[in-house]
Protein backbone atom coordinates (compact mmCIF):
# COMPACT_ATOMS: atom_id res chain seq x y z
CA UNK A 1 0.00 0.00 0.00
CA UNK A 2 1.36 3.69 -0.89
CA UNK A 3 1.74 6.70 1.67
CA UNK A 4 -1.17 8.38 0.02
CA UNK A 5 -3.65 5.21 -0.36
CA UNK A 6 -2.67 4.20 3.28
CA UNK A 7 -3.03 7.55 3.98
CA UNK A 8 -6.57 8.50 2.37
CA UNK A 9 -7.74 4.33 4.40
CA UNK A 10 -6.80 6.01 8.12
CA UNK A 11 -8.68 9.23 6.68
CA UNK A 12 -11.92 7.00 5.81
CA UNK A 13 -11.68 4.99 9.27
CA UNK A 14 -11.76 8.11 11.01
CA UNK A 15 -14.49 9.82 9.11
CA UNK A 16 -16.45 6.72 8.86
CA UNK A 17 -15.31 4.54 11.68
CA UNK A 18 -17.25 4.09 14.90
CA UNK A 19 -13.76 4.46 17.33
CA UNK A 20 -11.60 7.40 16.10
CA UNK A 21 -9.03 6.68 18.56
CA UNK A 22 -7.49 3.95 16.44
CA UNK A 23 -6.90 5.31 12.88
CA UNK A 24 -5.79 9.03 14.58
CA UNK A 25 -2.89 7.39 16.77
CA UNK A 26 -1.82 5.80 13.61
CA UNK A 27 -1.91 8.88 11.77
CA UNK A 28 -0.39 10.26 14.97
CA UNK A 29 2.25 7.58 14.79
CA UNK A 30 2.97 7.76 11.38
CA UNK A 31 4.04 11.49 10.97
CA UNK A 32 4.76 12.43 14.89
CA UNK A 33 8.83 12.11 14.31
CA UNK A 34 8.95 14.53 10.66
CA UNK A 35 6.59 16.59 12.27
CA UNK A 36 7.94 17.06 15.67
CA UNK A 37 11.29 17.61 14.12
CA UNK A 38 10.13 20.49 11.47
CA UNK A 39 8.69 22.72 14.32
CA UNK A 40 11.34 21.83 16.59
CA UNK A 41 13.81 22.99 13.86
CA UNK A 42 11.57 25.94 13.49
CA UNK A 43 11.50 27.28 17.10
CA UNK A 44 14.48 25.06 18.81
CA UNK A 45 13.10 24.60 22.48
CA UNK A 46 11.46 20.68 22.82
CA UNK A 47 8.58 22.45 25.72
CA UNK A 48 7.01 24.56 23.00
CA UNK A 49 7.62 22.32 19.84
CA UNK A 50 5.65 19.74 22.04
CA UNK A 51 3.02 22.04 22.99
CA UNK A 52 2.39 23.27 19.08
CA UNK A 53 2.76 19.75 17.99
CA UNK A 54 0.22 18.37 20.56
CA UNK A 55 -2.12 21.69 19.66
CA UNK A 56 -1.59 20.75 16.03
CA UNK A 57 -2.59 17.23 16.71
CA UNK A 58 -5.47 18.79 18.67
CA UNK A 59 -6.52 20.58 15.37
CA UNK A 60 -5.92 18.12 13.72
CA UNK A 61 -8.70 15.85 15.12
CA UNK A 62 -11.10 18.51 15.25
CA UNK A 63 -10.94 19.34 11.33
CA UNK A 64 -10.29 15.80 9.73
CA UNK A 65 -13.99 15.20 9.51
CA UNK A 66 -14.10 18.38 7.28
CA UNK A 67 -10.88 17.84 5.49
CA UNK A 68 -12.26 17.70 1.41
CA UNK A 69 -8.66 14.98 0.59
CA UNK A 70 -7.67 18.14 -2.15
CA UNK A 71 -4.29 17.64 -0.84
CA UNK A 72 -2.51 14.78 0.45
CA UNK A 73 -2.76 14.15 4.21
CA UNK A 74 1.10 14.33 4.56
CA UNK A 75 0.81 17.71 3.24
CA UNK A 76 -2.01 19.20 5.30
CA UNK A 77 -0.43 18.01 8.17
CA UNK A 78 2.84 20.04 7.10
CA UNK A 79 1.08 23.08 5.96
CA UNK A 80 -1.05 22.84 10.02
CA UNK A 81 2.73 22.04 11.59
CA UNK A 82 4.31 25.05 9.93
CA UNK A 83 1.47 27.90 10.10
CA UNK A 84 1.63 26.57 14.10
CA UNK A 85 5.41 27.22 14.45
CA UNK A 86 5.21 30.58 12.57
CA UNK A 87 2.34 31.68 14.46
CA UNK A 88 4.32 30.83 17.40
CA UNK A 89 7.45 32.26 16.70
CA UNK A 90 4.92 35.89 15.71
CA UNK A 91 3.19 35.58 19.08
CA UNK A 92 6.60 35.34 20.90
CA UNK A 93 7.31 38.27 19.40
CA UNK A 94 4.53 40.10 20.08
CA UNK A 95 4.31 38.80 23.54
CA UNK A 96 8.05 40.35 24.42
CA UNK A 97 7.91 43.14 21.83
CA UNK A 98 11.39 42.30 20.67
CA UNK A 99 12.82 42.91 17.13
CA UNK A 100 13.82 40.51 14.48
CA UNK A 101 17.55 40.39 15.71
CA UNK A 102 16.25 40.02 19.52
CA UNK A 103 14.31 36.98 18.38
CA UNK A 104 17.06 35.38 16.47
CA UNK A 105 19.60 35.73 19.48
CA UNK A 106 16.40 34.26 21.73
CA UNK A 107 16.77 31.23 19.41
CA UNK A 108 20.02 31.46 19.39
CA UNK A 109 20.65 31.23 23.10
CA UNK A 110 18.34 28.51 23.40
CA UNK A 111 20.85 26.11 21.14
CA UNK A 112 23.65 27.57 22.99
CA UNK A 113 21.88 26.42 26.69
CA UNK A 114 21.72 22.59 24.93
CA UNK A 115 24.05 20.69 26.92
CA UNK A 116 25.11 19.37 24.24
CA UNK A 117 25.98 22.43 22.39
CA UNK A 118 29.98 22.38 20.82
CA UNK A 119 30.32 26.46 19.02
CA UNK A 120 33.21 24.41 17.02
CA UNK A 121 30.92 21.54 15.52
CA UNK A 122 30.24 22.36 11.79
CA UNK A 123 26.73 21.22 13.04
CA UNK A 124 26.00 23.50 15.36
CA UNK A 125 26.95 26.78 13.66
CA UNK A 126 24.50 25.04 10.74
CA UNK A 127 21.73 25.37 13.19
CA UNK A 128 22.98 28.83 14.60
CA UNK A 129 22.76 30.26 10.89
CA UNK A 130 19.34 28.38 10.76
CA UNK A 131 17.79 30.75 13.85
CA UNK A 132 19.60 33.76 11.77
CA UNK A 133 17.14 33.55 8.87
CA UNK A 134 14.20 35.54 8.36
CA UNK A 135 11.36 33.08 9.75
CA UNK A 136 9.80 31.82 6.17
CA UNK A 137 12.97 31.19 4.94
CA UNK A 138 14.38 29.80 7.55
CA UNK A 139 10.54 27.56 6.77
CA UNK A 140 11.76 26.63 3.32
CA UNK A 141 15.13 25.75 4.42
CA UNK A 142 14.20 23.53 6.66
CA UNK A 143 11.59 21.58 4.21
CA UNK A 144 14.15 21.81 1.34
CA UNK A 145 17.29 20.95 3.19
CA UNK A 146 16.25 18.23 6.11
CA UNK A 147 12.84 17.07 5.39
CA UNK A 148 13.99 16.76 1.16
CA UNK A 149 10.54 18.04 0.19
CA UNK A 150 9.81 18.68 -3.58
CA UNK A 151 9.02 22.05 -4.69
CA UNK A 152 5.98 21.05 -5.83
CA UNK A 153 4.84 19.61 -2.56
CA UNK A 154 6.48 22.65 -0.78
CA UNK A 155 4.25 25.29 -2.99
CA UNK A 156 1.21 23.33 -1.77
CA UNK A 157 2.75 23.57 2.01
CA UNK A 158 3.72 27.14 1.82
CA UNK A 159 1.13 28.56 -0.74
CA UNK A 160 4.14 29.80 -2.44
CA UNK A 161 4.87 29.53 -6.35
CA UNK A 162 7.73 26.95 -7.42
CA UNK A 163 9.71 29.81 -8.51
CA UNK A 164 10.14 32.29 -5.25
CA UNK A 165 10.41 29.03 -3.04
CA UNK A 166 14.04 28.10 -5.61
CA UNK A 167 14.78 31.81 -5.31
CA UNK A 168 14.01 32.03 -1.49
CA UNK A 169 16.05 28.85 -0.73
CA UNK A 170 19.03 29.71 -2.36
CA UNK A 171 19.22 32.82 -0.45
CA UNK A 172 18.66 30.81 2.31
CA UNK A 173 22.06 28.89 1.32
CA UNK A 174 24.02 31.86 0.63
CA UNK A 175 23.00 33.54 3.78
CA UNK A 176 24.18 30.23 6.03
CA UNK A 177 27.06 30.17 3.64
CA UNK A 178 28.63 33.49 4.46
CA UNK A 179 27.98 32.97 8.37
CA UNK A 180 29.85 29.45 8.18
CA UNK A 181 33.00 31.04 6.46
CA UNK A 182 33.00 34.34 9.16
CA UNK A 183 32.43 31.89 11.85
CA UNK B 1 22.08 11.17 6.99
CA UNK B 2 22.04 10.38 3.40
CA UNK B 3 20.60 13.14 1.19
CA UNK B 4 18.46 12.46 -2.10
CA UNK B 5 21.02 13.36 -4.91
CA UNK B 6 19.05 15.84 -6.56
CA UNK B 7 18.98 18.06 -3.40
CA UNK B 8 22.63 17.24 -2.75
CA UNK B 9 23.46 18.37 -6.34
CA UNK B 10 21.57 21.04 -5.76
CA UNK B 11 22.99 22.52 -2.69
CA UNK B 12 26.34 21.70 -4.23
CA UNK B 13 25.60 24.34 -6.59
CA UNK B 14 24.71 26.85 -4.54
CA UNK B 15 27.41 26.55 -1.93
CA UNK B 16 29.76 23.78 -1.33
CA UNK B 17 30.51 24.74 2.17
CA UNK B 18 26.35 24.26 3.25
CA UNK B 19 27.00 20.87 0.61
CA UNK B 20 29.60 19.72 3.02
CA UNK B 21 28.74 19.76 6.30
CA UNK B 22 27.79 16.70 7.82
CA UNK B 23 24.06 16.27 8.23
CA UNK B 24 24.24 14.32 11.74
CA UNK B 25 21.42 15.91 14.01
CA UNK B 26 23.17 17.49 16.56
CA UNK B 27 20.01 17.91 18.70
CA UNK B 28 18.31 15.42 20.75
CA UNK B 29 14.70 14.48 21.95
CA UNK B 30 13.75 13.24 25.34
CA UNK B 31 13.52 9.36 25.74
CA UNK B 32 10.48 8.02 25.15
CA UNK B 33 8.91 10.85 23.93
CA UNK B 34 7.44 9.85 20.67
CA UNK B 35 6.30 6.68 22.30
CA UNK B 36 3.98 8.62 24.65
CA UNK B 37 3.16 11.42 22.55
CA UNK B 38 -0.10 9.58 21.04
CA UNK B 39 -1.34 8.76 24.42
CA UNK B 40 -0.74 12.69 25.60
CA UNK B 41 -2.64 13.71 22.52
CA UNK B 42 -5.55 11.55 22.90
CA UNK B 43 -5.51 12.75 27.10
CA UNK B 44 -5.34 16.24 26.09
CA UNK B 45 -8.35 15.94 23.16
CA UNK B 46 -10.42 14.30 26.06
CA UNK B 47 -9.81 17.33 28.04
CA UNK B 48 -10.83 19.36 25.32
CA UNK B 49 -14.34 17.34 24.87
CA UNK B 50 -15.41 18.38 28.57
CA UNK B 51 -15.47 21.74 27.05
CA UNK B 52 -17.45 21.21 24.21
CA UNK B 53 -21.01 22.66 23.52
CA UNK B 54 -24.19 20.71 22.84
CA UNK B 55 -25.62 19.50 19.93
CA UNK B 56 -27.57 22.36 18.07
CA UNK B 57 -26.75 24.97 20.56
CA UNK B 58 -25.33 27.65 18.02
CA UNK B 59 -28.32 26.60 16.39
CA UNK B 60 -31.02 27.57 18.91
CA UNK B 61 -29.05 30.06 21.44
CA UNK B 62 -30.82 32.68 18.68
CA UNK B 63 -34.37 31.68 19.27
CA UNK B 64 -33.42 31.07 23.30
CA UNK B 65 -32.44 34.94 23.51
CA UNK B 66 -35.47 35.69 21.34
CA UNK B 67 -37.53 34.08 23.43
CA UNK B 68 -36.06 35.68 27.11
CA UNK B 69 -36.53 39.07 25.57
CA UNK B 70 -40.37 38.78 25.17
CA UNK B 71 -40.80 37.17 28.26
CA UNK B 72 -43.03 39.97 30.42
CA UNK B 73 -40.73 42.19 32.82
CA UNK B 74 -41.07 40.96 36.40
CA UNK B 75 -41.15 43.76 38.18
CA UNK B 76 -39.52 43.39 41.71
CA UNK B 77 -41.22 46.07 44.31
CA UNK B 78 -38.52 47.43 46.59
CA UNK B 79 -38.48 45.05 50.24
CA UNK B 80 -41.21 46.35 52.40
CA UNK B 81 -38.37 46.52 54.95
CA UNK B 82 -36.43 48.55 53.22
CA UNK B 83 -39.19 51.35 53.13
CA UNK B 84 -40.06 50.95 56.69
CA UNK B 85 -36.22 51.52 57.59
CA UNK B 86 -36.05 54.36 55.12
CA UNK B 87 -38.59 55.91 56.75
CA UNK B 88 -37.77 55.78 60.11
CA UNK B 89 -34.42 56.91 59.62
CA UNK B 90 -36.17 59.75 57.84
CA UNK B 91 -38.42 60.18 60.85
CA UNK B 92 -35.21 60.11 63.33
CA UNK B 93 -33.80 62.73 61.17
CA UNK B 94 -36.78 65.19 61.31
CA UNK B 95 -36.18 64.87 64.74
CA UNK B 96 -33.14 65.76 64.92
CA UNK B 97 -33.44 68.78 62.60
CA UNK B 98 -36.05 69.83 64.47
CA UNK B 99 -33.77 70.05 67.34
CA UNK B 100 -31.41 71.92 65.57
CA UNK B 101 -33.41 74.37 64.81
CA UNK B 102 -34.69 74.55 68.07
CA UNK B 103 -31.16 74.76 69.62
CA UNK B 104 -30.53 77.60 67.34
CA UNK B 105 -33.70 79.65 68.25
CA UNK B 106 -32.93 78.70 71.85
CA UNK B 107 -29.79 79.69 73.01
CA UNK B 108 -30.05 78.76 76.55
CA UNK B 109 -28.16 75.90 76.08
CA UNK B 110 -24.54 77.03 77.33
CA UNK B 111 -23.17 73.66 77.79
CA UNK B 112 -19.89 73.95 75.35
CA UNK B 113 -20.32 70.45 74.04
CA UNK B 114 -24.02 70.33 73.80
CA UNK B 115 -23.28 74.02 71.80
CA UNK B 116 -21.04 72.54 69.17
CA UNK B 117 -23.17 69.21 68.64
CA UNK B 118 -26.23 71.65 68.14
CA UNK B 119 -24.34 74.34 66.09
CA UNK B 120 -23.39 71.14 63.71
CA UNK B 121 -26.85 69.90 63.23
CA UNK B 122 -28.40 72.84 63.06
CA UNK B 123 -25.91 73.93 60.08
CA UNK B 124 -26.49 70.26 58.42
CA UNK B 125 -30.25 71.05 58.62
CA UNK B 126 -30.07 74.27 57.33
CA UNK B 127 -28.01 72.84 54.38
CA UNK B 128 -30.68 70.48 53.44
CA UNK B 129 -33.43 72.73 53.67
CA UNK B 130 -31.61 74.73 51.39
CA UNK B 131 -31.06 72.44 48.96
CA UNK B 132 -33.87 70.59 49.64
CA UNK B 133 -31.73 67.06 49.60
CA UNK B 134 -33.38 65.03 52.29
CA UNK B 135 -34.32 62.55 49.74
CA UNK B 136 -30.86 62.57 47.88
CA UNK B 137 -29.28 62.29 51.53
CA UNK B 138 -31.60 59.63 52.80
CA UNK B 139 -30.92 57.40 49.53
CA UNK B 140 -27.39 57.39 50.19
CA UNK B 141 -27.64 55.56 53.36
CA UNK B 142 -27.38 51.73 52.66
CA UNK B 143 -29.43 49.47 55.13
CA UNK B 144 -26.92 48.34 57.55
CA UNK B 145 -25.79 51.75 58.19
CA UNK B 146 -29.55 52.63 58.90
CA UNK B 147 -29.75 49.46 61.19
CA UNK B 148 -26.82 50.69 63.09
CA UNK B 149 -28.14 54.27 63.54
CA UNK B 150 -31.72 53.40 64.44
CA UNK B 151 -30.34 51.06 67.32
CA UNK B 152 -28.48 54.42 68.37
CA UNK B 153 -30.73 56.66 67.66
CA UNK B 154 -34.05 54.68 67.22
CA UNK B 155 -36.20 55.50 70.78
CA UNK B 156 -38.05 58.45 68.95
CA UNK B 157 -41.66 56.79 69.21
CA UNK B 158 -42.43 58.94 65.78
CA UNK B 159 -40.04 56.88 63.77
CA UNK B 160 -42.07 53.63 65.72
CA UNK B 161 -44.88 54.78 64.12
CA UNK B 162 -44.01 55.33 60.94
CA UNK B 163 -42.23 52.02 60.62
CA UNK B 164 -45.36 50.29 61.88
CA UNK B 165 -48.00 51.55 58.92
CA UNK B 166 -49.43 49.06 57.23
CA UNK B 167 -49.73 51.12 54.09
CA UNK B 168 -46.79 53.26 52.81
CA UNK B 169 -48.91 54.81 50.36
CA UNK B 170 -50.69 56.81 53.17
CA UNK B 171 -47.12 58.55 54.07
CA UNK B 172 -46.67 62.64 53.51
CA UNK B 173 -44.21 63.48 51.32
CA UNK B 174 -40.63 64.75 52.61
CA UNK B 175 -41.07 67.95 51.48
CA UNK B 176 -44.24 67.92 53.14
CA UNK B 177 -43.39 67.48 57.02
CA UNK B 178 -39.48 68.68 56.89
CA UNK B 179 -40.06 72.42 56.72
CA UNK B 180 -42.22 71.87 59.83
CA UNK B 181 -42.84 69.66 62.41
CA UNK B 182 -46.00 70.36 63.60
CA UNK B 183 -47.51 69.07 60.27
CA UNK B 184 -45.91 65.53 60.92
CA UNK B 185 -47.74 65.28 64.24
CA UNK B 186 -51.21 66.05 62.24
CA UNK B 187 -50.46 63.43 60.01
CA UNK B 188 -49.75 61.05 62.90
CA UNK B 189 -53.02 62.13 64.78
CA UNK B 190 -54.79 62.05 61.28
CA UNK B 191 -53.75 58.94 60.68
CA UNK B 192 -54.77 57.81 64.24
CA UNK B 193 -52.22 55.95 65.22
CA UNK B 194 -51.24 56.31 68.97
CA UNK B 195 -48.79 55.13 71.57
CA UNK B 196 -50.96 52.32 72.74
CA UNK B 197 -51.93 51.21 69.51
CA UNK B 198 -48.15 50.23 68.47
CA UNK B 199 -47.49 48.78 71.94
CA UNK B 200 -50.75 46.58 71.34
CA UNK B 201 -49.39 45.63 67.38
Amino acid sequence: MSQSSEDTDLVFQFKNGKNKDLPFTQIIKKYQERLYWHIRRMVVDHEDSNDILQNMFIKVWKNLDNFREDSQLYTWLYRIATNESLTFIEQQKKRNSISLSDEESTFVNKLEADQNFDANKLEWKLQIAIQKLPEKQKAVFILRYYEEMPYEEMSRVLETSEGALKASYHHAVKKIEIFILNN
Amino acid sequence: MHKNKDIQNELEAISIAVANIPANEVISVPDGYFELLPISVLIDLQKNNTLEVPPDYFENISSLIIDKIKEPLKIKSLKRVQIIIRFSIAAVLIGLLGFGIYSNINQSYKNENHTINSSAVSKESDTILKNNSFDELLSQINDDDAICFLEENGHDINAALIASLEDENILPSAIDYLGDEQKLNIYLKDLNITKNSIIKN
